[in-house]
C-alpha cells in the first residue's frame, strides 16, 4: 500500500516534468503541424545550462538557496530559449513550404547537431549537480509511510506555476490571441496583419522555456545527466502530448499526468528494467485506438 | 564600398552584431564553461573563436545577399525546380559499360586488397544494402522510418542467437532473418501505417528503442550488453577457422597456409553478389506496378486510394521489404564483426542510415550506393575527425533538407514510346 | 433494389462533431445518365461526394451502389463500429473486423466508382503515363516473382495496361504530354489527366468534382463533349457538382439540388430551372417572387 501511495507521488512530480515539456511538443505541433525532434535535446541543453549556472553562481560566492533558485531558473530559461528561436530560425523556417518529410528530417539533423555539440564541448560524461535541497515529509500510512521530499513539493509547484502562467498567456493576453489565430489558420492570420513567423518563433521559444523550467527542476531533483538524456525523456513528453491530445495545451499537461502516474506506478509494481518499453507501447496502444488522444479533436481528412 | 553595388554596410554590421550576441548567447555557456564536478573550467577563447567566426560569417552573407549575384542566388533559392526529369522512351544510357566494369571490378578487390581495406569495404557495402532497404521505405513510399536499426538487430541478433540456441549456422540464418525481419516489420507496420505519417517517425523510433532496450535488459537470452558471438560463413561446410572441431577447415582441404584474410574475402564476395542481387530487385521493383504504387502513395495517398489502391498494404509491403533488407545486412554485420552487442543498434544507427538515404537523394539508387561509400570510407580515412561524425552527420541533414531536399544525383523516370491505344 | 438506378442514396446524414453537414438526403442516379448535383455554396455538395467515394464515414442513413455485378453497401465497406450483437454472431463479427481491419475508401473503386478531386491530386512527380498505370494497379499482373523475372505473362500484362493508357490519354487529347511530369501540365491538362485517370480503374460511375472549375468556355465545351463521350461510348454512368449553370443544363439528365444539406429539389433539368425553391436558394428571394434563372 504505502508502495503505490509512493510511487503515485513520484509519478505526479514525474508526470507534471512531462507535462511541460509536452507543452513545447502539443504547441508546435498546433501551430505548423510538425514534430519538433529537437525538442528532447533543447531539454538536454537546459539541464547542461543548470549545471553550468549552479556552478557559476557558486563560484561567486551566493549559498543562498532560493537565490541559486532563481538565477538559475533565470538563466536557464533565457538561454534555452535563445536556443528555441535559433533552432527554429536554422532548422525550420526555410522549410516551411517544404514537404512534411523534409521538415521532419531536418529536424532530427538539429537534434544530432544538439547532442554531438554538447558532447563535443562538455565531453562524453555523465555530469551532475550537488544536492541543494534536502529534507522530506512523512507521511504515516499504516505500518509504512510515505516520504514526500522538499524537491519534489518544489517540482510540483514551479511546474503548476508554469502551467499557470502559460494558460493565462495564452488565454488572456494580445499574444495568445495571436497564437490562437495562427494555430487556427495561419494563411487568414497572416492575412490580418499578424506577422505568422513571429508567432511561430515565439511559440518556438515557449517551447524551450517550458523545456527548460523542466530541465532545472529535473536537474535539481536527480543531479546526474549526459548528452544523452534528451532523448529517452523526449519521446516520454511526446507520448504525454499525443495521450493528452497533440495540438491541446490541457492535454499534454493531463497526458504528462497520466503517463508519469502510469509510469511510476509500472515501474514500482512489474518492473523497472521495462518502464521506458512501457511507455513506448502505449504511445503505440494510443496511436492505434486513440490517435486524437483524450482532448484532442479528430482530425478530418480535407479531401 | 559605394552605393553604386547597393551594399548597405550598416545593416550587415547590424546582421553581424546580432548574430555574434546571439552565438555568444548560445556559446558562452555550454562552450565556455566546461563542467568538472560540482566546479568548471573556462575556455573563453573557443567561445571568442566561435563568435568570431559567426560574426564574420554572418557580415559576409549579408553583404553578399546584397549583391547581384546575392539576389540571383536567392531568386534560385526561392524556385525549386529541380524535380525528376523524364527520360525519352527508349533511352539508353551511355553509363552502361560501367555496370560490368564495376562488377569486375568488385570480384577482383578481394585479391588486390589488403586485408584492411577488405574490411572497410565491407561495413561500405554492408551500408550499402541498409541503405537501399532504407530508400524503399523513405525514398520510394515516404514514410519515414526512425528504427531501421531495429531490423538491422534482428537480423544480427537472429544469427548469434540462432546459432547459439538452434545451432543454425549463417546460410540457414540469412534467408530466415530477412523473413524474421520481414515479420517484424509487417507487425509494427500493420497497426501503425494507416495513421498519420509523421506518428510512424515516432513510432519506429521508439520500435528501435525498445528492440534495443530489451537487448540490454533480457540478459538471460541475449547475455545483456556483453554481447553474443556470431558463426562464420562456411563454404560448403568446410569453416574458416585455424582449427575445426568437426571436421577440415578450408585452409586444410585447399592445402594454404591458415590466412585470417581468407574469411574476408569470402564473406566480401558473398555480400558482393547479395548487393548486386538486391540491386538488380530494387531496378526492377521499381519499374513494377508495385514501385509505382508506393510513389504513387508517397505524393498524393488520397488520390491513391480513390484510385482503388490498398494504402495499408501497399505501405507494408515497402516497409516490409526494407524491413528484410536490413534483417539481410545485420546477418552480414555479424558475421563480419564476429559478435554483436547491443551498443552497434543505436539511434546514431538510424540517423547514419537515414543520412545516406537524404545525401543520396530519395528514391535513386545509384545515389545510395555512392552515399553509403562516402558516409563509410571517409571516416575510415579521416580518422582524426571521427568523433565530429555525428556532427556532420546532422549539419548534412539539416544543410540537404533546406539546399536540395531530393538529395545530389536527380531521380530520372523512364519514358515510354507512344503507341497506340486500346480501350480493353 | 432495382438495376435501373445504380446509386440509391437514402436518408443520408453526415455530423462533423456538433455540425450537421447533412441532413436526411435521398437520390437515386440512373444507370447511363449523366447526373449534376447543384446547390449555393455550403449547401454540402462535396460532403455527399465525400460520403458516396467513401472518405467520409456517413453517421447515417445508407449509399447503395450497384454495379459489377453486385450490390455495396457503402457505409460497410469502410468499416463499421462493433455492436453487442457482433459478439453473439461470428460470422458478423468477422465480417466486421475484416472491414474494420481491411475496409477502407478504396473498396469503393474497386466496387465501380471512381472520382475526380476538386483540388486536383495528380502524382506530380510522376510522368502523365505513369499517373495512368497507377490507376490500373489492381488490373495488372502484381506478382513480385514475375516482376522481377519479367515473365511473359508479366510483360504482357503491362504492354495491355499501357495500351489502355495511351488509349485514355487519346480520349482526352494527351498524347503528346505523354511523357511530361503531371506536375508540369497546365491547369486544364491537368483536369483532363485527372478524369483519364478516373476512367482507367474501369469504374461504372464517374463521380466529378467541378470538372469545370477554372477552365476557359472552349475548354468548357470540350469538356461537356468529352462527359457525353464516357456516357455514349463506355457505358459509364457521370455524376457531377458543377457551378456552370450553362454547362449543367446542356449536359444534364437528372439535376439534385441541395441546400443547407438537404434535398430541395429532384429532376430534369427544365424542371429545376423553374422550381421556385431552387431560384430562392440561389438568389435568396422570397418563394413567392417571380424570378426565373
Amino acid at each position: 500500500m504505502d508502495i503505490v501511495l509512493q510511487q503515485l507521488v513520484n509519478g505526479l512530480t514525474l508526470g507534471s516534468v512531462y507535462g511541460l515539456i509536452a507543452i513545447g511538443y502539443t504547441m508546435v505541433y498546433g501551430i505548423i503541424g510538425m514534430i519538433n525532434f529537437a525538442h528532447g535535446d533543447v531539454y538536454m541543453v537546459s539541464a547542461y545550462i543548470t549545471a553550468i549556472a549552479i556552478a557559476l553562481l557558486t563560484f561567486f560566492g551566493i549559498e543562498s538557496f532560493p537565490i541559486i533558485l532563481i538565477g538559475t531558473l533565470f538563466l536557464t530559461v533565457a538561454v534555452t530559449g535563445a536556443y528555441g528561436w535559433v533552432i527554429e530560425r536554422i532548422a525550420y523556417r526555410p522549410l516551411r513550404n517544404s514537404s512534411r518529410l523534409a521538415v521532419l528530417i531536418s529536424a532530427i539533423g538539429m537534434s544530432l547537431i544538439l547532442q554531438n555539440y554538447v558532447q563535443l564541448s562538455q565531453g562524453a560524461n555523465q555530469q551532475g549537480v550537488p544536492t541543494l535541497l534536502t529534507g522530506a515529509m512523512r507521511i504515516e500510512v499504516g505500518d509504512g509511510f510515505v516520504q514526500i521530499t522538499y524537491m519534489k513539493l518544489l517540482i510540483l509547484f514551479i511546474s503548476l506555476l508554469g502551467m499557470g502562467v502559460l494558460t493565462y498567456v495564452i488565454q488572456k493576453t494580445k499574444l495568445g490571441r495571436m497564437c490562437r489565430a495562427t494555430q487556427q489558420d495561419r494563411k487568414m492570420a497572416s492575412i490580418l496583419g499578424i506577422d505568422t513567423d513571429k508567432v511561430i518563433s515565439t511559440v518556438f521559444v515557449i517551447g524551450a522555456m517550458m523545456a527548460a523550467l523542466a530541465g532545472v527542476l529535473v536537474t535539481l531533483d536527480y543531479g546526474a545527466f549526459d548528452f544523452y538524456v534528451g532523448f529517452i525523456i523526449g519521446i516520454k513528453a511526446f507520448t504525454a502530448a499525443v495521450l493528452g491530445g497533440i495540438g491541446s495545451l490541457p492535454g499534454a499537461m493531463l497526458g504528462g499526468l497520466i503517463l508519469g502516474l502510469s509510469e511510476a506506478l509500472f515501474a514500482g509494481l512489474i518492473s523497472s528494467d521495462y518502464k521506458d518499453v512501457f511507455s513506448f507501447s502505449l504511445l503505440v496502444l494510443i496511436l492505434v485506438f486513440r490517435p486524437s488522444g483524450l482532448l484532442g479533436k479528430p482530425e478530418v481528412e480535407k479531401v | 564600398m559605394s552605393q553604386a553595388i547597393g551594399i548597405d554596410l550598416k545593416k550587415s554590421s547590424v546582421d553581424a552584431l546580432i548574430a555574434g550576441l546571439l552565438a555568444l548567447i548560445l556559446f558562452g555557456p555550454i562552450v565556455g564553461v566546461l563542467l568538472d564536478g560540482y566546479g568548471f573550467k573556462t575556455e573563453f577563447d573557443r567561445v571568442a573563436w566561435i563568435v568570431a567566426i559567426v560574426a564574420f560569417g554572418r557580415f559576409m552573407l549579408s553583404c553578399f545577399l546584397q549583391t547581384e549575384k546575392g539576389i540571383a542566388l536567392v531568386h534560385r533559392f526561392a524556385r525549386s525546380d529541380d524535380g525528376a526529369i523524364v527520360l525519352p522512351p527508349g533511352h539508353k544510357s551511355k553509363m552502361v559499360w560501367v555496370i560490368p566494369l564495376v562488377i569486375v571490378i568488385g570480384l577482383l578487390v578481394p585479391f588486390i586488397a589488403s586485408k584492411y581495406v577488405l574490411t572497410v569495404v565491407i561495413l561500405g557495402l554492408i551500408y550499402v544494402l541498409l541503405g537501399l532497404g532504407l530508400n524503399i521505405v523513405v525514398g520510394l513510399a515516404g514514410l519515414l522510418d526512425l528504427g531501421f536499426v531495429g531490423f538491422y538487430a534482428i537480423g544480427a541478433y537472429g544469427l548469434a542467437l540462432g546459432y547459439e540456441n538452434l545451432g543454425l549456422g549463417f546460410w540457414s540464418m540469412l534467408p530466415i532473418a530477412a523473413i524474421m525481419a520481414a515479420v517484424a516489420g509487417a507487425i509494427l507496420g500493420f497497426p501503425v501505417l494507416r495513421m498519420h505519417g509523421d506518428y510512424l517517425a515516432i513510432v519506429t523510433l521508439g520500435f528501435g528503442e525498445i528492440i534495443r532496450l530489451v537487448l540490454i535488459n533480457w540478459s538471460s537470452f541475449t547475455h545483456g550488453p556483453n554481447g553474443v558471438s556470431a558463426p562464420l560463413p562456411t563454404f560448403f561446410g568446410l569453416e574458416f577457422k585455424r582449427r575445426s572441431s568437426d571436421g577440415q577447415t578450408f585452409h586444410e582441404f585447399f592445402n594454404l597456409p591458415y590466412d585470417s584474410g581468407y574469411k574476408y574475402m569470402f564473406i566480401y564476395l558473398i555480400l558482393f553478389l547479395v548487393v548486386l542481387a538486391v540491386l538488380f530487385i530494387k531496378h526492377r521493383l521499381v519499374k513494377m506496378p508495385i514501385g509505382r504504387a508506393w510513389e504513387a502513395l508517397r505524393e498524393d495517398e488520397i488520390a491513391c486510394r480513390s484510385l482503388g489502391l490498398n494504402h495499408v498494404l501497399v505501405k507494408l509491403s515497402a516497409f516490409t521489404i526494407g524491413a528484410s533488407t536490413g534483417g539481410l545486412a545485420g546477418v552480414f554485420f555479424a558475421t563480419y564483426q564476429g559478435f554483436v552487442n547491443p551498443s552497434s543498434f543505436t539511434f546514431f544507427e538510424s540517423a547514419l542510415i537515414l543520412a545516406i538515404v537524404v545525401l543520396g537523394g530519395m528514391g535513386s539508387t545509384l545515389g545510395v550506393v555512392i552515399a553509403a561509400f562516402c558516409l563509410t570510407v571517409l571516416p575510415e580515412i579521416l580518422r582524426e575527425f571521427a568523433e565530429y561524425r555525428v556532427l556532420m552527420f546532422g549539419i548534412l541533414m539539416v544543410v540537404m533538407m533546406v539546399w536540395k531536399p531530393r538529395g545530389i544525383v536527380r531521380v530520372t523516370r523512364t519514358g515510354f514510346a507512344s503507341r497506340k491505344g486500346a480501350s480493353k | 433494389m432495382s438495376q435501373e438506378n445504380i446509386l440509391t442514396v437514402e436518408n443520408l446524414a453526415m455530423h462533423f462533431g456538433g455540425i450537421k453537414a447533412l441532413n436526411d438526403v435521398t437520390f437515386d442516379i440512373k444507370r447511363g445518365s449523366v447526373s449534376a448535383l447543384i446547390g449555393p455554396n455550403g449547401a454540402g455538395k462535396t460532403t455527399v461526394f465525400n460520403c458516396l467515394t467513401g472518405f467520409y464515414k456517413a453517421t447515417g442513413g445508407s449509399i447503395m451502389l450497384s454495379a459489377c455485378g453486385k450490390e455495396t453497401s457503402i457505409i460497410k465497406v469502410l468499416g463499421e463500429p462493433f455492436k453487442w450483437t457482433d459478439f453473439i454472431s461470428p460470422v458478423a463479427f468477422f465480417g466486421r473486423l475484416k472491414y474494420k481491419m481491411f475496409g477502407g475508401s478504396h473498396l469503393v473503386n474497386r466496387a465501380g466508382l471512381s472520382r475526380t478531386f476538386q483540388n486536383i491530386r495528380l502524382f506530380k512527380e510522376m510522368s502523365v503515363v505513369e499517373n495512368l498505370l497507377v490507376a490500373q494497379h489492381t488490373r495488372v499482373n502484381r506478382s513480385l516473382i514475375a516482376g522481377i523475372l519479367n515473365t511473359k505473362a508479366y510483360r504482357q500484362s503491362e504492354s495491355d495496361a499501357l495500351e489502355r493508357a495511351f488509349y485514355w490519354l487519346g480520349v482526352v487529347d494527351l498524347v503528346d504530354s505523354a511523357n511530361r511530369l503531371a506536375g508540369e501540365l497546365s491547369y486544364g491538362q491537368q483536369r483532363r489527366l485527372e478524369i483519364a485517370r478516373a476512367m482507367c480503374t474501369n469504374p461504372e460511375i464517374v463521380c466529378l468534382d467541378e470538372p469545370a472549375a477554372g477552365l476557359n468556355p472552349s475548354e468548357t465545351e470540350a469538356l461537356t463533349k468529352m462527359i457525353r463521350v464516357l456516357r455514349d461510348e463506355h457505358n459509364a454512368t457521370v455524376l457531377l457538382i458543377e457551378h456552370d449553370m450553362g454547362m449543367v443544363m446542356d449536359i444534364s439528365d437528372y439535376i439534385v439540388v441541395l441546400d443547407h444539406g438537404v434535398v430541395i429539389a429532384k429532376g430534369g433539368p427544365d424542371a429545376i430551372k423553374n422550381d421556385p425553391k431552387v431560384v430562392a436558394a440561389y438568389l435568396g428571394a422570397e418563394e413567392d417572387e417571380e424570378v426565373t434563372l
